[in-house]
């Protein structure tokens, strides 16, 4: 029945009820309107914080599973919510009142534009991320993200704001797009440039490793090809762009060989082995084969797995060059750095609680 | 006019109201629509018998177009609005049994055959259009209420530009700040029907005075109206949201617009919706909807 199907007429307009999504779409499109062809009709002032992140809580809820939003809500309503955030975008960012809601808010965005195919769109969420004045609330958002086994499907998106973070950060610690390595200058401003506050960084950047690596057979295969694989790229690609010699000496990065060889390296090189010796080809079993067909699994093999084979190369090459093969040469983290780093982690899961 | 055509012989007083719509049941077909049409310019007639013929008019369209509009410029308003009502109620039911490819689609004065049920849909608005500017009532809510709860009913079963210029059409008529028709821009709008000849007087005419309930009544019409748009803009944009369709790609298309560098030469929407006719259609009835 339709709620215009009064049983009894309605005796004030009070009585008829303006059905929200329809209004936020209205919404939308004056927005869209104003923009691209400057309309002019009158749009409200809708400030990110705290009126959008207010309308993205009552449309969406709580942002569990990424794609559950992205794949679950109508794509109309997910190009009204982003169209109204780029319009909002238009004015400066207040500061959010909550860092909670900075949190759940960068997660429902990067879930409404999770499925778009426009990298364009994509990087929406960064500029939310990077306009945040604490550079700790920042880190702690990423780090949350990326150490959530439910926010796998924002993992990439997280390791693309960590990588800026690092790599286009000014002298003020504040994060500059569109910029190069040879705009960076290292500043004590920015923790993202902070040895330790990298090492705190590092197990949740390979969050997604551990997660491949930790199943059967069939099932990491899986999982690295329709899912993590990305993830698993971008956070080794991230990994080599640090080996270039200023971020290296600067992130302290040697003490962070031994924990990648074992806890990322060695891992990797063993499941593939494995994936490889399960090939019929090499007299293995063929249970991928079996379970996902010849031709699946040969595309899977050639575009994931053997493009994060190419860069685990590239990475253990640059290794073994500049800090040697053998990990009792690498001076670790002192006592004095472990702690701090646990004081890191400690105020960041007291965070992820919330 | 033949004098000896049935449906002239049996003109009342020659035989009563009933009795005449029971022998244009039998007797009527499109080759004598055209003789229909000159014999309800007689008012009286239509308004007694206007509001039977809508059921047997409307399969017949679009021969049945001219003699529809008598119906609802002679007919008895508020009879024929029920049966209006009524007729774009079980247009919904019969889309539940619409096999698409099985219908036949009748030609239309448009550059492409419409599909009935379109066509149908397109002529009952414009009849409402024309009956509630006709009704002068106390109440006029009840009678938006009505129509509206129909139209929208229908509607939702058949979102396409067609139907939804259509309906933006009769809002635009109900609007008490009716502005004049804007020019047609699309070739959808060439399907959107409007009823130019002068219509007759409610028989039943209640004259409402300036009062607080006279003021009631204007804010439910304008709050109705809301409604009603939001719920067909609703319609409108779920209908073509699917994983294979770009919808309305506003996302994608302000970015563009804001930082032109970044543009896909081969992928930009932007350039999509400026040169398919069927993209540019939507920003057009985005365009009219967000002025409505």
């Amino acid at each position: 029945m339709h709620p215009i199907d009064f049983e009894d007429p309605p005796k004030s307009p009070d009585d008829i009820p303006l059905e929200r999504h329809g209004c936020l779409l209205l919404l939308a499109a004056r927005a869209a309107g104003a923009i691209m062809f400057a309309s002019g009709h009158p749009m409200p002032d809708i400030p990110i914080f705290p009126h959008l992140y207010k309308m993205f809580d009552s449309f969406l809820g709580e942002t569990h599973n990424l794609d559950e939003v992205a794949y679950g809500q109508p794509q109309a309503l997910l190009d009204a919510l982003v169209a109204l955030t780029i319009h909002s975008m238009q004015q400066s960012i207040a500061v959010p009142e909550d860092e909670i809601g900075f949190k759940r808010f960068v997660i429902a965005l990067t879930a409404c534009t999770a499925r778009q195919s426009h990298a364009i769109v994509r990087q929406i969420p960064a500029t939310i991320v990077h306009s945040h004045p604490s550079q700790m609330a920042r880190f702690k958002l990423i780090h949350s993200i990326l150490a959530n086994d439910r926010l796998g499907a924002a993992w990439e998106s997280a390791i693309s704001w960590l990588k800026e973070e690092i790599i286009h950060a000014d002298s003020a610690g504040t994060v500059l797009r569109d910029r190069t390595h040879s705009d960076v200058r290292f500043s004590a401003h920015t923790i993202f440039h902070d040895p330790v506050y990298f090492w705190a960084m590092v197990p949740p950047l390979f969050h997604s490793v551990k997660t491949v690596t930790a199943e059967g057979l069939v099932e990491s295969w899986m999982h690295l090809i329709e899912t993590q694989g990305s993830a698993v790229h971008a956070a080794l690609n991230l990994y080599y762009l640090l080996l270039s010699e200023s971020f290296r000496t600067r992130l302290q990065l040697a003490k962070t060989v031994p924990f990648f060889r074992t806890q990322v390296l060695n891992p990797l090189r063993k499941l593939f082995r494995d994936f490889e010796a399960d090939l019929p080809s090499h007299g293995g079993d063929g249970l991928i084969q079996s379970s996902v067909g010849e031709e699946m699994c040969a595309i899977g093999n050639a575009r994931t797995v053997g493009v994060i084979g190419l860069t685990l190369d590239q990475i253990e090459e640059t290794l073994n060059d500049v800090f040697g093969t053998d990990d009792s040469d690498l001076k670790g983290y002192s006592e004095d750095e472990e702690a701090r780093a646990s004081e890191i982690r400690k105020k960041v899961e007291e965070f992820e609680r919330e | 006019m033949n004098p000896d055509d049935p449906l002239v012989q049996a003109l009342p007083p020659a035989t009563d109201y009933l009795t005449y719509c029971t022998i244009l049941e039998y007797q009527l077909t499109r080759d004598r629509l055209p003789l229909l049409h000159q014999l309800l310019q007689d008012e009286r007639l239509t308004t007694n018998i206007g509001w039977d013929l809508v059921k047997l008019l409307l399969p017949m369209l679009p021969a049945s177009t001219e003699c529809l509009h008598d119906v609802a410029r002679l007919g008895n308003p508020r009879e024929v609005i029920l049966r209006v009502a009524d007729a774009l109620l079980q247009l919904n039911s019969e889309i539940d049994n619409f096999e698409p490819g099985k219908e036949e689609e009748v030609p239309s004065e448009g550059p492409e055959p419409l599909p009935a049920h379109i066509l149908q849909f397109n002529c009952l608005v414009a009849m409402l259009s024309v009956l509630h500017s006709r009704i002068q009532t106390k109440s006029p809510s009840r009678f938006i209420a009505t129509s509206l709860h129909a139209a929208l009913e229908a509607y939702m079963s058949m979102p396409c530009d067609e139907t939804t210029l259509s309906f933006l059409e009769f809002l635009r008529d109900l609007s008490p700040n009716k502005r004049p028709a804007p020019t047609p821009r699309a070739p959808s709008e060439s399907s959107v029907l409007r009823v130019a000849e002068k219509s007759a007087p409610d028989p039943e005419a209640e004259v409402a005075s300036p009062s607080p309930a006279a003021e009631n009544e204007t804010a439910l019409v304008h709050k109705f109206l809301q409604f009603a748009l939001l719920e067909l803009l609703k319609s409108y944009l779920l209908h073509f949201s699917s994983p294979t369709d770009p919808g309305m790609s506003w996302a994608v298309r302000i970015q563009e617009h804001l930082h032109p560098s970044l543009r896909m030469p081969d992928q930009s929407q932007t350039e999509a919706y400026s040169s398919t006719e069927e993209l540019k259609e939507r920003d057009m009835i985005m365009g009219t909807i967000v002025v409505c």
